[in-house]
């Protein structure tokens, strides 16, 4: 019996020569395995940037401390050291007073008169400051709790229930994504598979010669394996082309909401994708050439 | 070589092609299969192909039980064993060439001696111009010889041929059976399935006559 590298490469010819002899299926085959995967790609990229929304929500989301009149420079440095410790190095922003003005002007324009007539000695610096509080609800609000009870601290802004809404709406949306994808990674794969596995029934008749003449079981078979992954893997390349393009109709939209939101999948993505489909279109053809197979040897018996 | 024993066969859907059919046939031996349409003569060479399994009795070669092996097996005994089909089996989408060498390449035959084996196979059927063409240019008799020739190239110790000769003109056709004698004078052993009365008796072979799926005689071409 020849080496195993002489089997694959007699094997890889075979399916060479089968894919150009029957070139006009094998780019339907290509076609379809492509589109049967577009729609699940594009779903999953658009329940990726319902998730970017919710994590870029949670990241705009800020606690806010309003410092008591009476607060001097060393109840805000020690408000500061702890903060620093317990977010170790993350956002913290002094509210200046001018910034302080604005926001109060924004908020209440009616009272504008009232600011006006403020001297500069009545805007004390700082007025306050904002922090990115910890990404888990718990220990977020377990933060405010300490800082409120700090001296020269008035009150401390954190909206606990929102955060914690937040927080649920990122991990649903990343469950549904990861139930979706694997839901339509099946689906596409039995698309794929069947497609594949068509092209293997059609030739059914010369499978039926390759077992007369004695072909090996393994030269019987990889042709179609190797022909089913290729087609698979050039789908799934199709599919993340398609997808590019359709998800670059929609991405100034999506980036209006979500600056950083990827227009397409990314490497990784149509990595992920292109094996997918080959496995699925290997798997296809495998199937497709043991259904003919078994059919001839029920027939032998 | 090879022994039936008791060999019945009959068809899920009713019918009996073969009826407790008992025969040996010697390595080097050459052996005719002769009877009307429906006799039997294809279902036995089926069977000694190990297309199909006996649903009584045995079929052995080289003592091995046929219905017995795994489907590994079954192919390397194919391997072994040539079959000219009475409808050629030939793949319609691959060159002459590509017909005769595909399985001597899943082997591991070099390019180079798969074609010299099939100049040679070609040239024994008179078809060495033919290498590159596809079977749809081919004539029926030459498809026909295209067939022999895949049979022969890998020079099998059995050769089965169901109707070799019947798209081919008597001169060719007595060509063919002087080729299969030759064979058999080198010691491969064969099993051929005709309905040519004529050309058996000037072969003066050994003759199996079938009749409704039973051996109502065996002897020398008559």
């Amino acid at each position: 019996m020849s080496s195993p590298w002489v089997r694959l490469s007699a094997a890889v010819e075979e399916a060479a020569l089968a894919g150009r002899r029957r070139w006009g299926q094998s780019l339907l085959t290509v076609l379809a395995a492509g589109l049967t995967l577009t729609f699940p790609a594009l779903l999953l990229l658009g329940l990726g940037w319902v998730g970017e929304l919710f994590g870029t929500l949670a990241e705009q989301e800020r606690t806010r401390v309003f410092f008591t009149r009476e607060a001097g420079p060393a109840e805000v440095q020690g408000l500061l050291s702890m903060l620093g410790e317990r977010l170790a190095g993350g956002e913290v922003d002094l509210v200046q007073p001018e910034e302080a003005r604005r926001r109060f002007l924004a908020r209440y324009p009616e009272l504008a008169s009232i600011a006006d007539g403020l001297s500069p000695d009545d805007l004390r610096f700082p007025s306050g400051l904002e922090y990115r509080p910890p990404a888990e609800p718990e220990r977020a609000a377990a933060l405010a709790r300490e800082v409120a009870r700090l001296p020269g601290v008035e009150e401390v802004r954190h909206d606990a229930a929102w955060a914690l809404t937040l927080k649920r709406l990122e991990r649903t949306a990343t469950a549904v994504r990861l139930l979706v994808a694997a839901l339509a990674l099946a689906v596409a794969g039995f698309g794929i598979g069947n497609v594949v596995s068509l092209g293997a029934l059609s030739r059914r008749e010369e499978l039926s010669v390759m077992r007369l003449v004695g072909a090996p079981r393994f030269h019987v078979r990889a042709p179609f394996w190797i022909l089913g992954f290729v087609q698979g893997l050039m789908g799934g390349l199709l599919a993340a082309g398609l997808c590019l393009l359709a998800s670059g109709a929609v991405a100034p939209r999506v980036a209006a909401l979500l600056p950083t939101a990827r227009s397409g999948p990314d490497g990784a993505g149509t990595l992920l994708l292109a094996a997918a489909a080959a496995l699925a279109g290997a798997v296809g053809a495998g199937l497709g050439v043991e259904a003919v197979l078994r059919r001839h040897a029920r027939l032998e018996r | 070589m090879i022994q039936l024993l008791h060999v019945t066969r009959r068809y899920p859907r009713g019918g009996t092609a073969l009826a407790d059919v008992t025969l040996g046939i010697e390595a080097g031996e050459f052996v005719f299969l002769t009877g009307a349409s429906g006799a039997g003569k294809t279902t036995l060479l089926r069977l000694l192909f190990r297309e199909e399994t006996p649903t009584e009795g045995r079929v052995l070669v080289h003592g091995r039980n046929l219905a017995e092996m795994s489907e590994a097996e079954v192919m390397a005994y194919r391997r072994d064993v040539g079959f000219v089909f009475q409808d050629f089996r030939l793949l319609p989408e691959r060159t002459v060439f590509e017909n005769l060498g595909f399985v001597l390449r899943a082997l591991g035959t070099p390019h180079a001696r798969r074609k010299l084996m099939a100049h040679e196979a070609l040239a024994r059927v008179g078809l060495q111009h033919r290498l590159h063409a596809y079977p749809r240019e081919l004539s029926g008799g030459e498809q026909q010889r295209i067939a022999i020739a895949r049979a022969l190239i890998d020079r099998p110790r059995l050769l089965l041929a169901d109707e070799p000769t019947g798209s081919l003109d008597p001169e060719l056709a007595r060509s063919i059976m002087a080729l299969f004698r030759e064979l058999s004078s080198r010691g491969t052993t064969m099993v051929v399935a005709s309905h040519d009365r004529e050309l058996i008796r000037e072969m003066r072979q050994r003759t199996v006559v079938l009749e409704r799926g039973r051996l109502v005689d065996d002897g020398e071409g008559r």
